[in-house]
């Protein structure tokens, strides 16, 4: 596979490491703050998976939209893992998890507004500088609205305009909101600054009640997903694709056959492109 | 820059995630709110059960809820790594007197016993220089594993199955290690041996001196010197002595 990566979960290790050459996704995601001064078995675990595979990373921790405080040791730590791991690219959440000094450990939408727009870009910029390199800031999935003033696509747009973040687009998740919210997802993909997109999130999810739905990468990806990250493709650089698996995990044919498929459909919209310009 | 309104809204959605209190939350679908307190609570829940297993199967299904309840409610959790978590919870097992609450006075050992086994087999690998194996286990100041912690207990919580732990007060021991497969086993020890590792592991005393401290009385001291040795060949044989 050439575009085409999947995240890298303990409970997938030891399969993705026993994938042979044909099947193996191009690249593996971690997320940093399951395997930050790890040692011991997994030490070795991300040590044989970083010999073998490029590696991309994705935050839970930074809560970057949290009226609290930023967390210095832990970004001290994020930089020194990225560094010590070769890793490219730094993606992390427009959420907040923490609050009142607390983590949370999950994602809580922070409200569509021009306060919490430059509250943001503020301290990724101060992110950006002290990494030295730009954040791909990811488009979360929500269950509700909280006091918005503005609509979602002008809101990240313009917290990537002012921070010189870039996009983690998870078409996942916008077909989720769009769903949850009522709008259309190709209008509000269309809104997006797309020239920004560094990176792609596909995922499953679960309809739970007749009107909503929970991103909960628990499940095989939609057709209707499928559809959309087609649609998109053509409108964006080049830029790696990654499946996210978290739990309720299926056989490893299953996972590669969808690598397999969003794989193919990379390369039909980015040839077709390319051939196009 | 954030505005105190929309802090105060940040929060108040936290707030409510964290104690189910009805909150206004303006602009929300509160029908839909719920869902962030469930996902948040259950996050946390398995990270808990995941890291105290043996915690978990000695408290009811009520005192399970009024603790982990009372934990997402009111404990800060201040590690940005969910997986280190729940060692905070031992902190705050402690401070609400869970033991004498539920009448399970071993919990805070098997609490304690269960995260050990955590802590050292994620314990960051640390570079360890060359060590030459000495001759004289008696007489040379020794070095040890990094990856091993002693646990002096009040309970025998690693007989959990075998005995009636909640009448067996008294001093417990244990050596938890790491070996060099990643995998953790530990050792029980006496207040004897668990002394010598505490002295020697300080680097200031050699084994013949910590034995001398502690049996200038006995007359059989040439025996207890050899029983000594074998003792630390075995914790050489397993990885937790390196010299």
């Amino acid at each position: 596979m050439d575009n085409v990566g999947l995240g890298f979960r303990r409970d997938l290790s030891d399969e993705i490491l026993a994938l042979n050459y044909n099947e193996s996704p191009a690249f593996i995601e971690i997320a940093p703050e399951n395997w930050i001064d790890l040692g011991g078995y997994w030490g070795k675990i991300l040590k044989s998976a970083a010999e073998r595979f490029p590696i991309t990373s994705h935050g839970l921790s930074l809560s970057i939209g949290s009226p609290d405080p930023l967390d210095w040791d832990y970004i001290k730590k994020i930089k020194h893992f990225l560094n010590e791991n070769n890793i490219s690219i730094y993606s992390e959440h427009l959420s907040y998890s923490q609050s009142k000094n607390a983590h949370l450990y999950d994602l809580l939408p922070i409200p569509f507004r021009e306060d919490a727009v430059k509250h943001i870009s503020q301290r990724l910029r101060e992110v950006q500088d002290f990494l030295e390199m730009p954040i791909a800031l990811e488009n979360v999935s929500y269950y509700t609205p909280v006091a918005a003033e503005m609509d979602e696509a002008t809101f990240i747009s313009s917290i990537v305009q002012e921070s010189g973040c870039k996009l983690l687009l998870d078409v996942n998740n916008v077909f989720v909101n769009s769903f949850n919210h009522n709008y259309d997802p190709q209008e509000f993909i269309s809104k997006l600054p797309l020239s920004e997109v560094q990176y792609i999130h596909m995922a499953g999810h679960e309809k739970v009640e007749e009107d909503l739905i929970i991103d909960t990468h628990g499940q095989p990806i939609i057709s209707d997903v499928f559809e959309l990250f087609e649609w998109t493709l053509p409108q964006l650089n080049k830029v790696p694709v990654l499946l996210e698996r978290d739990f309720n995990f299926p056989e490893m044919a299953e996972i590669v056959q969808e690598l397999n498929t969003l794989e193919a459909i990379t390369q039909k919209s980015w040839t077709k492109t390319m051939k196009h310009a | 820059m954030l505005k105190n309104e929309t802090e105060n809204i940040q929060h108040q959605l936290a707030k409510h995630c964290r104690s189910n209190a009805d909150l206004p939350i303006p602009g929300a679908k509160h029908e839909r709110l719920h869902h962030y307190r469930r996902l948040i609570y259950t996050i946390i829940e398995d990270a808990i059960e995941s890291a105290y297993p043996i915690a978990r199967s000695i408290l009811s299904d009520n005192q399970w809820t009024e603790m982990i309840d009372t934990f997402v409610a009111e404990h800060n959790c201040q590690h940005p790594q969910l997986f280190r978590m729940p060692e905070e919870v031992i902190q705050f097992a402690i401070d609400k007197n869970y033991p004498l609450k539920f009448k399970i006075p071993h919990l805070i050992d098997v609490l304690q016993f269960e995260w050990a086994e955590i802590e050292i087999h994620s314990m960051k690998d640390e570079i360890i220089p060359e060590i030459t194996l000495v001759n004289d286990l008696l007489n040379a100041h020794l070095k040890f594993s990094p990856y091993c912690q002693l646990l002096a207990l009040d309970y025998p919580v690693h007989h959990l199955n075998k005995i009636d732990v909640a009448n067996s007060q008294g001093e417990y021991f244990m050596l938890v290690y790491r070996e060099e497969s990643g995998t953790v086993q530990y050792l029980e020890l006496t207040a004897l041996t668990h002394y010598v590792i505490v002295e020697l592991s300080s680097g200031s005393s050699t084994l013949k001196n910590a034995l001398d401290r502690v049996i200038s009385e006995e007359e059989n001291q040439t025996e207890l010197y050899k029983l000594g040795v074998l003792f630390l060949k075995d914790l050489r044989a397993k990885g937790v002595l390196l010299s």
